[in-house]
This record gives C-alpha cells, sequence and structure tokens, in this order.
C-alpha cells in the first residue's frame, strides 16, 4: 500500500514535470496554415554569412538541413514549387548559374553565347561535361528537355508559363503545335540555337532556372513513368547527387557529385535533409544538434529577434494593397484616385514592419524589389525611382476629403481581402486600425479567406482591397511591372493607364537592346503606378529569419529560381 | 456467424461507396485548384496542365471515372503532392510508422487505462481514486498535439531520453508520438473501466462471492473485470477515431513519414487524388475497426446475440 502511493505520487508528479517544463521554455505549438506563397519561409533558408570564423574548413564537411514540405517531383519540366526547384539548383545545371553575387554566368555553357544584332538569335556553345552514369551532355538534351516542358502530354504548368511569349514558337507548342516549330536547334553535339520571339535582355538569367535544364533523352525514354520516381531514377549534373529519396519519403541527402565539372570548388561531401513542417518541431531539432539551420517563421521570428545565431535574408518578395476599380460590373469608391492616393498613404509602414511582423521585413514605398536587379555597372534598381508614395497622415486626409467630395459621400465601407494565417490576421488588423483612424468616415471589413478562396475571388474581381504579394519569376524589373498593364492576368482591379501600358511596351518592343533607356522607361512606369495613379499601395518587401549554426559558412541565397546554392558551402570549426 | 459477417461486409461495401461518394462531391466544392501555380497560368495554360490529370472532364464523368477505377482497386495518381505517383503506392509506403504508433499507443492507452480504471474503483473515493480522474481528464481535455509537443521539448529537448523528432531511430523514435497518441485511449479506458468496475462491484453476485470467501484479488480480476470490459470494447471504435485524427498531428509534430501527416498536406495542396484515396483507406480501417469490435463481442459475452447467428 505504501509502495503504491509513492508509485502515484511519482506518476503524478512526473505529469505535472512535463506540464512545467514545456511551459517554461514558453513552446509553443501553433498550427501554422501559410499560404503556398509563404510556405517557403520554411525552406532551409539561406545565407548571410554569419560573421568571423573563416577559418579552413572541417574535415568533416556534412550539412544538416530542414525543408518545410515534401519535393513534389524532381522532373524539372514538371517541377513548380520551391522545394523542387532548391533540390535542382543543386544537383542540376543549366547553360547558367547564379553565381555567388546572384550574377547569371556561364555554367554549362562554355562562355557567354553570340547574340545575332537583332537580338533574337542565340547561339550557345557546351562545355565538356558529363551527367552522373558518364554519358557526355550535348545541345540535344537541351532541346529535348524544352520541347518536353511543352508537351501537352506532359502537362507541365511552368514549361508554357516561362517559355511562351519568350522563345519562338513555345506558345503554338504548348497548344499543341508540332515541336519542331519550337526555336530550339542543337545544330550539334555542343552547339545549341535559340531563337526569341522578342529580344528578352534577361535572357541568360532565365538559362539558369531549372524549367531550362537539359535532360537526357535515352534515359528519360528507359525510365518510361518511373522517370524521376526516385533519387535512382534520376541523373544529376550539378556540384551534388540526390541520394536516399524514395519519391514520397520525409527525408533524402545531397552527395557531391564527382562527374561534375566544376567538382573541385564543392567542399560539401553530403547534406541531409529532412522534411520538418513544424517550426516548433524544427527549432528543437535545431537546438538538440541535429539540424543545422532552422527557419523562423511567424511569430517565431519575434521570440529569436535576439539570439546571435540569427540569420536575416530579405526577399525580392513584394506585399501591397490592390484597389479594385470596379466590382460586379460597378465602380467601386476605389476608382477614384483621390480616395486610392489618401489609403495608400493612411498607414505606417515602419511600425507594421517592426511591430507586427518584426523578421527584418522591410517598409516598402515601391514596386520593384530592393537588392533585386541591378545594371551592368552593378547599381540598384531602385535607386532611379527611390521612395515613392510612402505613410503620410496629413496628406492622406486631404486627399479623402478631396475624394470624398467627389464621389459624393461623407462615409465609405470597404472590404480589405486577406490572408487567413495567424500572421495575414494580424497585419490585416492593423491595416484597418491605421486607416480608420487616419481617414475619417472609412470603415474596413476584414474578410480573411484560404490562398485558394483568395484566388478565386481575386478572378472573379471580386474584392475591394486585397492584400496580395508577387515573387519574381525572372531577374528583371518587368516580372512586377508588367502584372499591370491594361488586361493582363494579374490586373484584376480594372487599372488601366495608357501611358503606363506604352512605356512597359516599348521596355519588352524598341528598348529591349538598350538597357538603360528601358530601365528609365520601367522605372517611370512604376512611378506613374505607384506616385501618380496610386493604383496599388505598397506595404513592405519580405525577410525572413532563420537560425543557423556559426560552423556553417557560405550558403548562397538567390532572389529567384532555386532560393539556396550550397556549392560554395562549408563547415569551418564545428569540432 | 459466416452469414452474419458476410451481410456486415456487404454493409461494409455500400458504407464506402457512399463515404467516396460523398467525399467526390464535398472535395470538389472545396475552393483552390490543385495546380499549384494556377495563380500563374493563363486560363489556356491551365486548361492544358487540367487536361493532363482529367480534371477538364465534367463532373459526372470525373465521377464514374473514380469510381470506375476504384472498383478495379486503382486510386489514380498524385496530381500535386508527388506528382504522377500512384496513390496506392504513397499510402502503402506512409503505412509503417502509422501503423506502429498506432498500435503501440493504443495498446500502452488501453492497458495503462484499464490498470488505473481498476485501481481507482477498488480504491473508490480516495486520493488514488481522485488523482486517476485528473489523469483521465487531462487525457481527454488536452489535445494530442499540445500534450506531443510538450513530450517532445522535455522528455526530448530537454533531458534527452528519447529522439526530438524525425523517424531514424527505430523503436526509440516511436517512443514519443506513441504516449502522445495513448493519452486519449488511456483516459477514455480509464473512465470506463472505473464506472463499470465500480457498478460491477456494487452487484449481488459480487456480494455472494465476498460472502462465500472469495479473495479480494479474485473478485477483482476473476469476477469484476472481466464484465467490466464489455463496455470498454464498445469504445474501441470511438478510441481508434481518437488515434487516427491524433496521429494527423502527432506525425506532423514528430515529422514522422506517416499518412495522417501526409493526409493534413493533401487537403492543404487540393491533391484530390490523394485526399480520396487516403479518405477511402482510413474508411476501411475503421469499418473494419467496427466489424472486429462486434465480433468481439459475441466472444466475450455469448449472451449479445448476432442477428441470425446461433453461436
Amino acid at each position: 500500500m505504501k509502495n503504491s502511493k509513492l508509485f502515484w505520487l511519482l506518476g503524478l508528479v512526473l505529469v505535472l514535470s512535463i506540464f512545467l517544463a514545456a511551459c517554461g521554455g514558453g513552446d509553443d505549438t501553433s498550427n501554422e496554415t501559410e499560404t503556398p506563397e509563404e510556405t517557403d519561409t520554411d525552406a532551409p533558408a539561406e545565407g548571410e554569412n554569419a560573421e568571423g570564423n573563416t577559418g579552413e574548413p572541417d574535415a568533416e564537411q556534412v550539412l544538416n538541413l530542414v525543408e518545410g514540405a515534401e519535393i513534389p517531383s524532381m522532373d524539372s519540366a514538371i517541377a513548380e514549387d520551391s522545394v523542387a526547384f532548391n533540390i535542382l539548383n543543386n544537383v542540376n545545371e543549366g547553360l547558367f548559374r547564379l553565381n555567388e553575387e546572384n550574377v547569371a554566368i556561364p555554367a554549362l555553357a562554355e562562355a557567354e553565347p553570340e547574340v545575332s544584332e537583332d537580338g533574337l538569335t542565340y547561339t550557345f556553345k557546351l562545355r565538356d561535361a558529363n551527367w552522373s552514369d558518364g554519358t557526355p551532355i550535348t545541345a540535344q538534351d537541351f532541346e529535348f528537355a524544352w520541347k518536353r516542358a511543352l508537351d501537352p502530354e506532359v502537362g507541365s504548368p511552368y514549361g508554357p508559363y516561362m517559355m511562351a511569349g519568350t522563345i519562338k514558337g513555345a506558345t503554338e507548342v504548348s497548344e499543341g503545335a508540332d515541336p519542331s516549330e519550337l526555336g530550339v536547334v542543337a545544330e550539334d553535339e555542343k552547339t545549341l540555337v535559340v531563337t526569341l520571339e522578342r529580344p528578352t535582355p534577361y535572357f541568360m538569367s532565365l538559362m539558369a532556372f531549372g524549367t531550362f535544364y537539359p535532360q537526357n533523352e535515352a534515359f528519360v525514354t528507359e525510365k518510361g513513368d518511373d522517370y524521376a520516381s526516385n533519387s535512382d531514377n534520376l541523373l544529376y549534373n550539378g556540384p551534388f547527387m540526390l541520394t536516399n529519396w524514395d519519391g514520397t519519403g520525409l527525408t533524402w541527402s545531397m552527395e557531391k557529385n564527382p562527374e561534375y565539372w566544376d567538382a573541385e570548388t564543392v567542399q560539401l561531401e553530403t547534406i541531409n535533409v529532412d522534411v520538418v513542417k513544424e517550426t516548433s518541431t524544427a527549432l528543437n531539432l535545431y537546438q538538440s544538434g541535429e539540424k543545422d539551420r532552422a527557419g523562423l517563421s511567424g511569430e517565431f521570428a519575434m521570440q529569436y529577434a535576439d539570439d546571435p545565431e540569427v540569420v536575416k535574408e530579405l526577399e525580392p518578395t513584394l506585399f501591397y494593397l490592390k484597389f479594385n476599380q470596379e466590382r460586379n460590373g460597378e465602380e467601386t469608391p476605389l476608382a477614384n484616385e483621390n480616395i486610392r492616393k489618401a489609403i495608400s498613404m493612411s498607414f505606417n509602414k515602419q511600425d507594421l514592419v517592426d511591430v507586427v511582423l518584426a523578421n527584418g521585413s522591410l517598409p516598402a514605398n515601391y514596386l520593384v524589389p530592393t537588392e533585386f536587379t541591378f545594371s551592368e555597372d552593378g547599381a540598384d534598381f531602385r535607386e532611379i525611382n527611390g521612395d515613392l508614395t510612402g505613410f503620410d497622415a496629413e496628406q492622406a486626409k486631404e486627399f479623402w476629403a478631396t475624394g470624398l467630395e467627389e464621389i459624393g459621400q461623407t462615409e465609405v465601407t470597404l472590404e480589405l481581402l486577406g490572408g487567413d494565417s495567424e500572421l495575414a490576421g494580424k497585419m490585416d488588423a492593423y491595416l484597418k486600425e491605421q486607416m480608420e483612424t487616419n481617414l475619417e468616415g472609412l470603415t474596413v471589413n476584414l474578410k480573411a479567406v484560404p490562398f485558394g478562396v483568395r484566388l478565386e475571388l481575386d478572378e472573379a474581381q471580386d474584392y475591394d482591397m486585397q492584400n496580395s504579394g508577387w515573387g519574381p519569376d525572372y531577374q528583371d524589373p518587368m516580372t512586377f511591372i508588367d502584372l499591370f498593364v491594361t488586361g493582363a492576368s494579374h490586373n484584376l482591379m480594372s487599372y488601366s493607364n495608357e501611358e503606363f501600358d506604352s512605356l512597359v511596351e516599348q521596355a519588352k518592343g524598341e528598348l529591349a537592346q538598350d538597357p538603360a533607356a528601358r530601365w528609365e522607361a520601367m522605372a517611370e512606369a512604376e512611378r506613374i503606378l505607384i506616385e501618380e495613379d496610386a493604383a496599388i499601395a505598397p506595404i513592405y518587401q519580405r525577410a525572413t529569419m532563420a537560425l543557423q549554426k556559426p560552423y556553417v559558412q557560405n550558403i548562397i541565397s538567390h532572389p529567384f529560381g532555386g532560393d539556396y546554392s550550397y556549392k560554395w558551402a562549408f563547415i569551418s570549426g564545428k569540432e | 456467424m459466416a452469414r452474419y459477417i458476410g451481410k456486415r461486409i456487404i454493409y461494409m461495401v455500400i458504407t464506402l461507396a457512399l463515404i467516396a461518394t460523398f467525399t467526390f462531391f464535398l472535395m470538389k466544392i472545396l475552393p483552390g485548384s490543385p495546380i499549384a501555380s494556377a495563380d500563374k497560368l493563363s486560363p489556356e495554360q491551365r486548361a492544358v496542365v487540367e487536361a493532363r490529370y482529367g480534371l477538364d472532364d465534367p463532373l459526372p464523368v470525373q465521377y464514374f471515372n473514380y469510381m470506375f477505377g476504384l472498383v478495379q482497386g486503382d486510386l489514380g495518381i498524385s496530381i500535386n503532392q508527388f506528382k504522377g505517383a500512384d496513390v496506392t503506392d504513397v499510402i502503402l509506403s506512409r503505412m509503417g510508422p502509422s501503423a506502429q504508433i498506432g498500435f503501440q499507443g493504443m495498446l500502452l492507452g488501453t492497458v495503462l487505462g484499464i490498470l488505473l480504471g481498476m485501481i481507482a474503483a477498488l480504491r473508490q473515493n480516495t486520493w488514488i481514486d481522485y488523482s486517476s480522474t485528473v489523469v483521465a481528464i487531462i487525457g481527454i481535455s488536452i489535445p494530442s498535439f499540445v500534450f506531443a509537443s510538450m513530450l517532445q521539448y522535455s522528455l526530448g529537448l530537454k533531458l534527452g531520453w528519447f529522439p526530438v523528432a524525425l523517424w531514424k531511430d527505430g523503436f526509440m523514435s516511436s517512443v514519443l508520438p506513441s504516449i502522445a497518441l495513448a493519452m486519449f485511449p488511456l483516459a477514455t479506458a480509464a473512465r470506463f473501466i472505473r464506472t463499470e468496475m465500480i457498478e460491477v462491484l456494487g452487484s449481488d453476485y459480487i456480494t455472494l462471492a465476498k460472502a462465500k470467501g472469495a479473495s479480494g484479488s479474485e473478485i477483482a480480476f476473476k469476477h469484476a473485470f472481466r464484465n467490466a470490459l464489455i463496455p470498454l470494447i464498445t469504445v474501441l471504435g470511438p478510441m481508434a477515431v481518437g488515434i487516427l485524427t491524433g496521429s494527423l498531428v502527432v506525425e506532423q509534430i514528430f515529422a514522422i513519414p506517416g499518412i495522417g501527416e501526409q493526409f493534413v498536406k493533401s487537403i492543404m495542396v487540393s491533391d484530390f487524388s490523394i485526399i480520396m484515396g487516403t479518405t477511402i483507406f482510413f474508411s476501411v480501417f475503421l469499418i473494419l475497426v467496427i466489424l472486429i469490435v462486434d465480433i468481439m463481442y459475441g466472444i466475450i459475452d455469448p449472451r449479445i446475440r448476432l442477428s441470425g447467428g446461433k453461436s
């Protein structure tokens, strides 16, 4: 009897201690429902290199990472998500690759291609390089892969998306035309000739994107439906080879690829990756020393903000309010320019990023992100326009009064459509509070919906204001600017300005070969969009934070395509 | 008995067909596209991708195609979670870990729960009884994901007794998730056994047994326990449901490559074929559990007659 009492007491103490221990650590289990756009924040983030400790590499070169989601497909023709593009960037390679300064440099291409006078024909010479099974990489491998990515039978989303309108004949081929009409020809084993629809100044950076990687026809045909179904049914030509991936599992590795043409640069021997979807779990694994990096999403960013092992990374992803000018066939109050201007000046972005987001994001008074595109002499595109419309409560009130007078109303009720994650909710509540405080007579109704629903409402143009975001698809300001030309598939807010449209048209057409004038045109278009028309109201440029062990060196983060390169990474001082 | 089982299996098939139908149409009402980059594609480009996965057919056609495949055991291919992978393969490859932690959790929970319930009943209204009630209430009311996180933080990270997460150290990796899953069956079993035992202990035949001089333990195990077990079998079904739903979050928290974890993801990315396949798989499992429970009834208590059975 005495013993049994003791036993139960012990049990009770144990149970209680579990609670106390857990509470003491401030452990939190948030079941985050992030929008697809946000999921990559969990990825094994990046690298502003930890300072100091740039000593010699250790003998053991093993990096342990977590990833936020499974690999949906390793077939470069089919891939459409950040996890796959990130791995593809490390186990494969295209004609070009983004280097440590995020400049596209020749990779499988031997040198810069020969470009014709009119800027439409690119002739690439390939370097001598092999697939991981020893077969040489040929120009035919590129031709095959690109045509495959456009084949309707394959059903690739990114093939047509990346190639249509850029490579000659891509639109037609993606809709079922004869593939030989595509402007991609392997003249011989080492010569690839690409014909474009229109001059494309950023074409080299596209060549670093996963969809444009080569595939070995013999291998793909031999594997048939099994191609890319696991790590054995793939060929690699990049710094690493994917191993131990069973196709549906939560774990895989990357091993150094001895056949890689630049293998001597690669220092890491093995990268072990495990999919961990809960941020709190990833942090526990980081703290137990099993993982070398862990992303800090949502409220975890604030919690760890002062940790010495935090690394911050600015992403070229911009969030902004879309102002819908026409809903269900009727003009909304947002069709009035002064109303739009008033709202776009009515909220304090600095406080938003400092207090609500607290993850290093920047307040944005612009559309084209900072640290994203650079001219030939290294100047940031942002330097042309600098800051456009920012927070100014006094001016906002003036515009508001004028606007209300013009539309003949004293009170306006607007809906603000946003995401359903906890963070999105907090942010939208903050925006509502700011707008309603600074603009008398304005009522903002929040509508929080899942990502899929938001897309549907966006498409139906069934909203007033929408908290929306965009990440780049290629390294050029145009990937942001042309979202808003009249009738563009992302416009969906009845914004139309002839001058804006013509500037975009010029930048895509006659100015394509004059980089400086082209940038001026795009900058002017951006200024019209934001300052003159207030068609959208920029909010912030996203940054992410991660914890990274101080012995991890030189993981390079990229603004588009694969998020990270491990080619130059190494471990130093772990012991 | 054989006839009874045969009849039950026919009902099972009907139930499954209904579940499949409901899930199919409910899922089609779900907003969002299974194409991850749908927001970027033009309508023509989207149509091409939809055609690839047969999503362009009219809904009834899609439905009959699906049901026809289902009858032949074909669950289709994944649309975006594991592009092009066979859904059956996906589920099979994820089954092992789920089955292991589910079974261990169930076993641990029921055995501990029974013990706890029995002791509480035998020591009714003492502090032992009260603390067992507290444990039961904690087990019922704290969601398994909270419990899982606490276990991970305390026993995993702080004390280092078990792996923090991941599925790499064999049995050791399964301990914490199994405990997290065990809480619900433990609490349920403890409450039921306690109530039943108290009722049985108060009945006439126990008094008779006592009068005849049977020892305390003999009464507890031989007479009271077996009768108290019957109601517990009734709750095996709900307990299995609890384990199953618990596994959705517990697997995610411990980053275990199980079905539950993968099911959650498939819903978030609207991968229709995976959602369908997993729902059907879960349904088959639960229906089987219920059938087994009903058969066990007859074995444990012959007084409970199966309709048409003369066992």
